[in-house]
């Protein structure tokens, strides 16, 4: 499977909430690859991908932090204008719904990462592969 | 010069009025003893028969009767009238999905819009007024009880109900407005709604409010009269006993002289049942003695209260009763609205949250505010911002569905809130009413 699991965080929005997490992961020597924070006046649900998926999952869960796993698509996209539109249009041809993304930006090879939730995550790797797009596997984000 | 609606009733020698008491409990009793199976029962296995109640010295012999009764009773078993004799019903924001029902005859009407004329002439209310009545209409009582009151005075009668508060300054300025009826709260929100439109007391014509349906302060009194320069005068009810007009307030504004002639007002230890003497604090317990339709004896009100005899500068003899100090039970009155913690909780289960919550009431700027945090489940947390905020919109419709009102909620994380362990806190009032 060419997706990437995402772990999701439910933190109330109150102050100590995302160092409380982060400190977890440092406790269990948990690497974080990438991260978002999508916030409202009341919550805030931090997404992350880290480097052992598994492990991460648990210690959170022992923590009693409500967490959810998703599966993303990530591509690899030429850092340069139309990179982004190019997928969007694969996408949209397919009326595939795209829920959030986020790019991730790659040093080397003049590249960027991007990270797609989508709606129907199926068929959004069926349309990306029929297009030749080429798909980030979760190794590919921890070394890049 | 104080104005009374029925001078012979509102200003009887104390001797008279018990006269009266007697001759009309006495029937009433035997009205129930013989028409409610319900009410025959609890007599009867307490004892007692109408033959045992000759005066108002017997009332403490009849049996007790609660909102859990008026639950169980639902929604006939209390009436003690055919249907065919009955013309309305009102009723009251339901405890988890049963509502009380209360039934009137057009004798019954008739004697709470007396009871509502009467509050409103106190007030100062003659048929040279115009009443401007923003109670909610419908089910509740506030809206028809005053109503009918301020049509037996003769003033005319804006029907406006509550809300659309820029058109009810509107009405209020083009029709000279002299009195307002509705909850304390929204008087203290169309103050407020005048002072933002650029208005003062100076354009529009109230004299008088009469506020009530939910707890007030002496200082929010003083705060509407002020924002409104009108004098505000209480009033009290509840749908079990006919509806707002139970008591009302004079211009002494130092409690509610109870229609005494309809109800009769015992105090009584709300853990022993036993009746205390005036004076006492306790819980208010109402005998309606004239109600055709729906007439309940002993109604335990669960308001803490005081009643008190001293002769009144108004010249009223009726039986004055204090604010109501507390509640006796859990229940809650938001924006005029009675809200237990159990409906809450009835909800949260339904739509498959913990019964976790904690409830959070406060008054800002004069308006109730309700805050309920619930516990997120595994299930309903999604990684979308859209998900949550759906889930938040949906509990909240739930909630308005099943309260009547609108709460604010929280989502919070999973054991967050304190476990029922004996006694967990759910609700925190701080709203200092009392």
């Amino acid at each position: 499977m060419n997706t990437i699991q995402q772990i999701s965080v439910f933190l109330e929005n109150k102050q100590g909430s995302l160092s409380a997490v982060a400190n977890i992961l440092k406790e269990n020597n948990i690497d974080i690859i990438s991260l978002n924070l999508a916030d409202t006046s009341d919550f805030g649900i931090l997404r992350l991908i880290v480097d052992d998926h598994e492990k991460a999952c648990q210690v959170l869960r022992d923590a009693d932090w409500l967490i959810r796993v998703n599966d993303l698509i990530g591509v690899r996209v030429n850092d340069e204008p139309g990179g982004m539109a190019t997928i969007l249009q694969i996408l949209d041809d397919k009326q595939i719904n795209v829920e959030y993304l986020y790019d991730f930006i790659c040093q080397k090879n003049n590249h960027t990462y991007i990270i797609f939730r989508m709606e129907q995550t199926d068929a959004g790797l069926q349309a990306l592969l029929s297009a030749n797009v080429e798909l980030l596997s979760a190794d590919d984000l921890c070394k890049p | 010069m104080e104005r009374y609606w029925n001078p012979e009733i509102e200003c009887m020698p104390h001797e008279d009025m018990i006269m009266l008491q007697n001759e009309r409990l006495v029937a009433q009793v035997k009205h129930v003893y013989e028409n409610v199976p319900y009410y025959r029962d609890l007599m009867d296995k307490k004892g007692v028969t109408p033959t045992d109640i000759q005066s108002i010295d017997d009332l403490h012999k009849l049996p007790f009767l609660t909102k859990n009764d008026l639950r169980e009773a639902y929604p006939y078993g209390l009436l003690a009238k055919p249907l065919a004799d009955c013309v309305r019903i009102q009723s009251t924001s339901g405890t988890t999905g049963k509502r009380v029902v209360a039934f009137y005859t057009r004798h019954d009407i008739d004697l709470w819009e007396d009871c509502c004329a009467r509050a409103i002439t106190a007030a100062g209310g003659t048929n040279e007024d115009v009443c401007q009545v923003a109670y909610g209409y419908g089910l509740f009582t506030g809206g028809p009880g005053l109503n009918g009151g301020s049509h037996k005075v003769g003033c005319l009668t804006l029907p406006m109900s509550s809300g659309n508060t820029e058109r009810q300054i509107q009405f209020m300025r083009d029709l000279n407005a002299t009195i307002l009826c509705c909850t304390p709260s929204y008087a203290a929100y169309i103050g407020e709604t005048l002072h933002d439109m650029g208005l003062t007391p100076d354009d529009i014509s109230l004299k008088a409010g009469i506020f009530g349906a939910e707890p007030w302060t002496e200082e929010m009194r003083r705060e509407i009269e002020k924002s409104l320069g009108i004098k505000a005068y209480d009033i009290y009810g509840l749908t079990e006993t006919s509806g707002p007009g139970v008591a009302f307030e004079c211009s002494a504004q130092t409690g509610m002289h109870i229609n005494e002639d309809h109800f009769i007002a015992e105090i009584i230890d709300p853990n022993t049942g036993e009746v205390l003497p005036e004076g006492a604090k306790g819980e208010l317990v109402f005998t309606s003695i004239t109600k055709e339709a729906f007439p309940l004896l002993r109604y335990r009100t669960r308001d803490i209260c005081v009643l008190t005899r001293e002769k009144c500068s108004c010249g009223r003899t009726l039986v004055k009763m204090c604010k109501p100090m507390g509640r006796s039970d859990d229940m809650l009155i938001i924006r005029g609205v009675n809200v237990f913690p159990s409906q809450i909780e009835t909800v949260l289960i339904e739509q498959g949250y913990a019964p976790n919550y904690l409830i959070e009431v406060d008054r800002v700027n004069n308006s109730d505010t309700l805050d309920i945090s619930v516990e997120l489940s595994a299930e309903q947390f999604s990684d979308t911002v859209k998900d949550i905020q759906r889930a938040e919109k949906e509990l909240a419709g739930a909630m308005k569905t099943m309260l009547g009102i609108n709460p604010k909620i929280h989502l919070v994380s999973p054991k967050t809130i304190a476990r029922s362990e004996g006694k967990a806190v759910r609700v925190i009032d701080k709203r200092k009413l009392h």
